[in-house]
């Protein structure tokens, strides 16, 4: 199952990186392209991040029982 | 919705190791941004502004860099040759026996792996630094430097990019997790003020349904990828020991991801695809035909415009993710836990 998975998140991964440089194609602005990519690392950095703080601040919640 | 946003911002920053890490964090980009504009000697900024504006691949090699290369820093180069370093032994993992035990050993084999990449990245550096001139050279944006200016050149370059490797290691140590990408995320939304003042200043009033097309695609996009990075198969944990008041249940759960990897095999995969027409550019300047003509091939079939490059670079992102989440998520390794 975690193979079946990782090949619908890879396939769709991969899809979101290429599809705005296929939308540039049709619509011709040049710097789309760049945008794509940029656009999937800044969201997965944002969501890793806020991920992150969440955790934090569960383990500070169970900090404050133990205390 | 934007009330429970400020709720949670305003917790994380009442919580005190929170406010802490973002503190820390906060100073480092700061460090970053502010060592990126301070500029390497011998260069026409204004040629190479132009150069910049007319190549995808060059703007592209940008944003990896941390948005550093386009007024060509001392950071130009920036977090480049580590990915690639990271890349390589990543890769080399699979085919040497003794780095492939490093990698199982955990974490003191991660530990020894984070050391040979980091020695791997200096030599990187050099050849990327030497490259760059290279290419520069080439578009006539750099004048013919002596030995020793461009020995100089090439160890500041190798210079600026330990340190900013050093600045994304503390922030993975100090600050928030994965200091590297968050060096890479700051890059691309610096740059994202100027992209749009660009933009809006070629705006003319028919372009308004591009405009409008652009931003829906944006915003399809970003929630694609939410959809995807939060998407998760919660699997049942049963405990031997524990029983609720039901009777045996279930009392927590493993969330498996669908994007178990997160932006690695993301960021894994452009620098890749980059690669070759980046060796085309560079070979296109030797004066030998042959060589000047496959090179030109390559770069023409690795234009980020082009069908091909597309193709593969939607492989590689697929093949990195695969890997990485294998190597990420170990069922084995989760099952002693």
């Amino acid at each position: 199952m975690l193979s079946q998975l990782t090949v619908v998140g890879g396939v769709f991964l991969g899809l979101v990186a290429v599809l705005p440089s296929f939308f540039t194609k049709f619509i011709g602005a040049s710097n789309l392209a760049i945008g794509g990519t940029s656009i999937l690392i800044v969201v997965s950095v944002a969501l890793e991040l806020i991920r992150e703080i969440k955790g934090e601040m569960v383990m500070g919640k169970y900090e404050g029982f133990l205390k | 919705m934007f009330q429970s946003i400020i709720h949670f911002f305003s917790k994380a920053i009442k919580t005190p190791s929170i406010r802490k890490k973002i503190i820390i964090t906060a100073i480092i980009l700061i460090v970053f941004r502010l060592a990126g504009h301070i500029p390497a000697a011998g260069i026409d900024r204004t040629t190479l502004t132009a150069l910049f504006l007319g190549s995808p691949l060059l703007s592209l090699l940008d944003v990896f860099s941390g948005g550093t290369l386009a007024n060509f820093s001392i950071l130009a180069l920036g977090l480049n040759p580590y990915i690639n370093a990271s890349i390589i032994l990543q890769l080399m993992g699979y085919v040497v026996p003794s780095l492939e035990a490093l990698q199982k050993e955990g974490e003191y084999g991660q530990e020894k792996i984070n050391q040979y990449t980091r020695l791997l990245t200096v030599p990187l550096a050099a050849m990327q630094a030497f490259g760059m001139y290279a290419l520069l050279k080439g578009q006539n944006v750099i004048s013919d430097l002596d030995p020793l200016s461009l020995l100089a050149l090439v160890i500041t370059m190798t210079a600026g990019t330990v340190f900013a490797v050093w600045l994304g290691e503390l922030i993975t140590e100090y600050g928030f997790k994965n200091g590297v990408s968050l060096l890479i995320f700051t890059g691309i939304v610096a740059r994202l003020p100027i992209t749009l003042s660009q933009s809006a200043s070629v705006f003319q009033s028919q372009d308004i349904l591009k405009v409008i097309l652009f931003l829906v695609i944006s915003i399809v996009i970003v929630g694609l990828v939410i959809f995807i990075s939060e998407a998760a198969r919660q699997i049942p944990i049963h405990y031997a020991k524990r029983r609720t008041e039901s009777g045996l249940g279930a009392t927590s759960y493993i969330p498996l991801r669908l994007n178990q990897a997160g932006v690695i095999p993301i960021i894994f995969a452009v620098s890749l695809v980059l690669l070759p027409s980046l060796l085309g550019q560079f070979l296109a300047n030797i004066p030998n035909p042959v060589v000047a003509d496959i090179a030109r091939t390559i770069s023409t079939a690795f234009n980020p415009e082009s069908i091909s490059y597309n193709i593969i670079y939607f492989f590689l992102v697929f093949c990195f993710t695969s890997f990485y989440t294998t190597d990420v998520f170990n069922p084995d390794k989760i099952s002693e836990h």
